[in-house]
């Protein structure tokens, strides 16, 4: 017991926090996607990477790597095969309904009243055609008909499709509880295997429901029947029950009772308690596994440098951080997970020393920081700046004995320089490249190119990196 | 350390003083600072004179010698020679100036080791630069 409250002591707010949503996003996926296919195949999906990562612990080659080829892709086949089951919970539901709301699929469609209208059809003699759609747009398909807007009652289904009524030989589109159209116009098939005693209605119940995943009822007025068109099945229906169950399972909608709502209940706590327990599983078995420690080499950036400051020296560029946590946790840290940033923004010119904290340290989550080598770094910073200095004359060798160099006019005496306040801070005065003595017997004129010492100098723009040097020798 | 002798020349030349009085012509408060007439780096003083004049001394000679000649000179007053070898200074000379006009100058032993680019920054007191004499020290 001491044991378990040492160990809740251990976990942040954040930890709770994270279980708690990863829990609330798991069980929000079984609500708006249970019943479907897509909940089918992603815990399908599960199971296979479960089964993967057996195969990899069991040294199993070949079907690991299969199996990882398979997980692999999942993400992109989910998306592809099962594009209209999320779309339809993206677009069909509002945010509320997205986070919070429990949209039990209970029966909206008064399949009963629908089927038992069929059957009330046939013993009056009366040709019916009636089409629930599926996942696929049908615009492109039907012909549109007059739109209708009505609840469906038997009523209504009866006189719609009443020998009197203009539109009673098109087909009524059912939405739910609601009739959206009628008199729509179906496209024909060209099924040569169809039998002859099939009319117009049949023909465009098969040609609708071969040309998309609707379900199409058929009422014939002759044969006293009554056909289902599903895929390229034709399927005569003898009773209301089965009639009800085709709809039924066509639209994935659940029978909706009074004592179908206390399991409903009873089955959404129990998602929500597998979700926060699967999840509290998993976060546990990543961040409480064995402790490990590694080590790894980062690069030091430098955030927040003040404008024109520059970094003229680091004591060290890359540190070594020693990081700990669970084994699953440090071997899925990558090295852009992983920042070190300095903030310059307190820099200032010339030695700056820098001990690098844990905040300066960016870490994946459950990762901690052990230690860091070297911990501080010493940072020489400036800024370019631009100095006007006289120009020297750097006189070299030996002039001859009977000669005296009197004095030099140098054109321009000064010259503007750019480059490391830190260097120009100490200069006074830039030298001209060595000028031989050895050479000069008499007063003249020579050209020089300035000596930029350091590699940070240069010449600011429009200052020239020359000097004209007018000298007056005299004979002693 | 560099044997520096500093001797200073008293010249009196009251007469130039008031002549330089007379051509100002303003009302202005004569200036207490000293004025630098004449600043030149020599190969020798003879007779309170600058003797050959140079901006090169070889290392084969025996001193270089930074001659300054100040005019007036409103009260008695200190100026320095600071010899500096390229920007680091190598030694600050304090010479006394004596009114009304003073001529004074400092002297540097070469040795071997001084090749390179000279520089002698005449100031005041309070660090008025009056001049700047460059040289070099060669072979």
């Amino acid at each position: 017991m001491e044991a378990l409250a040492q160990f809740l002591n251990t976990m942040r707010w954040q930890d709770l926090l994270d279980i708690a949503l990863a829990s609330y996003i798991l069980f929000r996926f079984y609500a708006l996607f249970r019943g479907t296919f897509v909940f089918r195949v992603v815990t399908g999906l599960v199971f296979l990477w479960l089964f993967g990562r057996m195969a990899v612990f069991l040294g199993l080659i070949v079907t690991s790597w299969a199996i990882q080829a398979i997980t692999a892709v999942a993400a992109f086949i989910i998306i592809v095969v099962f594009r209209h089951e999320i779309r339809s919970v993206l677009q069909a539901k509002n945010i509320k309904s997205i986070l919070w709301g429990f949209s039990p699929k209970t029966s909206k469609t008064p399949i009963e009243i629908i089927s038992s209208s069929a059957f009330e059809l046939t013993r009056n003699h009366i040709g019916a055609l009636m089409v629930f759609p599926g996942e696929d747009n049908l615009e492109e398909i039907i012909q549109k008909g007059i739109p209708w807007e009505g609840k469906i009652s038997s009523e209504m289904i009866l006189s719609i499709f009443w020998h009197g009524n203009p539109v009673h030989d098109g087909a009524i589109i059912i939405s739910g509880d609601r009739i959206l159209e009628v008199g729509a116009v179906l496209p024909l098939s060209r099924r040569k295997d169809l039998p002859s005693y099939f009319g117009t209605r049949h023909r465009a119940a098969a040609g609708l429901a071969e040309s998309s995943d609707a379900l199409v009822l058929v009422v014939s007025e002759e044969r006293e029947s009554i056909m289902v068109a599903k895929g390229s099945d034709l399927i005569e229906i003898p009773n209301v029950e089965s009639l009800v169950r085709l709809i039924r399972e066509h639209s994935g909608e659940t029978e909706s009772s009074p004592s179908n709502e206390v399991p409903q209940r009873v089955r959404m706590v129990a998602a929500a308690l597998v979700s926060v327990m699967l999840v509290a599983g998993i976060w546990f078995s990543f961040t409480r596994g064995r402790d490990t420690i590694i080590a790894l080499e980062m690069p030091i950036e430098y955030m927040n440098r003040k404008p024109k400051m520059e970094i003229i020296e680091a004591s060290a560029n890359i540190v070594r951080l020693q990081l700990s946590g669970s084994v699953t946790l440090i071997k899925n840290v990558r090295p852009e997970q992983v920042q070190v940033r300095l903030d310059l923004s307190d820099g200032v010119v010339g030695k700056n020393v820098y001990t690098i904290a844990n905040k300066d340290v960016s870490l994946p989550p459950g990762i901690d920081l052990i230690a860091v080598k070297p911990q501080t770094i010493e940072l020489t910073l400036d800024v370019f700046t631009r100095k006007r200095l006289p120009v020297q004359i750097d006189w070299v060798g030996k002039l001859d004995n009977g000669l005296r160099l009197e004095s030099a006019r140098i054109n321009p005496k000064a010259i503007e320089v750019e480059g490391s306040s830190l260097i120009l801070r100490d200069m006074s005065t830039i030298y001209t490249q060595q000028v031989p003595l050895e050479n000069l017997r008499e007063t003249g004129t020579i050209n020089i190119g300035i000596a930029l010492g350091a590699a940070a100098l240069k010449t600011a723009p429009g200052s020239q990196g020359r000097v004209a040097v007018e000298y007056v020798i005299r004979r002693r | 350390m560099a044997r520096i002798v500093a001797l200073i020349l008293g010249v009196v030349l009251t007469g130039v003083a008031g002549l330089w009085a007379a051509d100002s012509g303003t009302v202005e408060e004569p200036s207490e600072q000293p004025i630098l007439v004449h600043a030149v780096m020599c190969e020798s003083i003879e007779e309170q004179t600058p003797k050959n004049e140079t901006i090169i001394f070889s290392v084969s000679a025996r001193d270089a010698t930074c001659f300054t000649y100040f005019n007036p000179v409103p009260k008695n007053t200190l100026v320095y020679h600071n010899w500096y070898r390229q920007d680091r200074l190598s030694v600050k000379v304090k010479l006394r100036l004596r009114s009304p006009s003073w001529s004074t100058f400092s002297r540097h032993r070469i040795r071997a080791s001084d090749k390179g680019p000279w520089r002698v920054e005449v100031t005041g007191e309070d660090g008025t630069i009056y001049a700047v004499l460059r040289f070099s020290i060669t072979d």
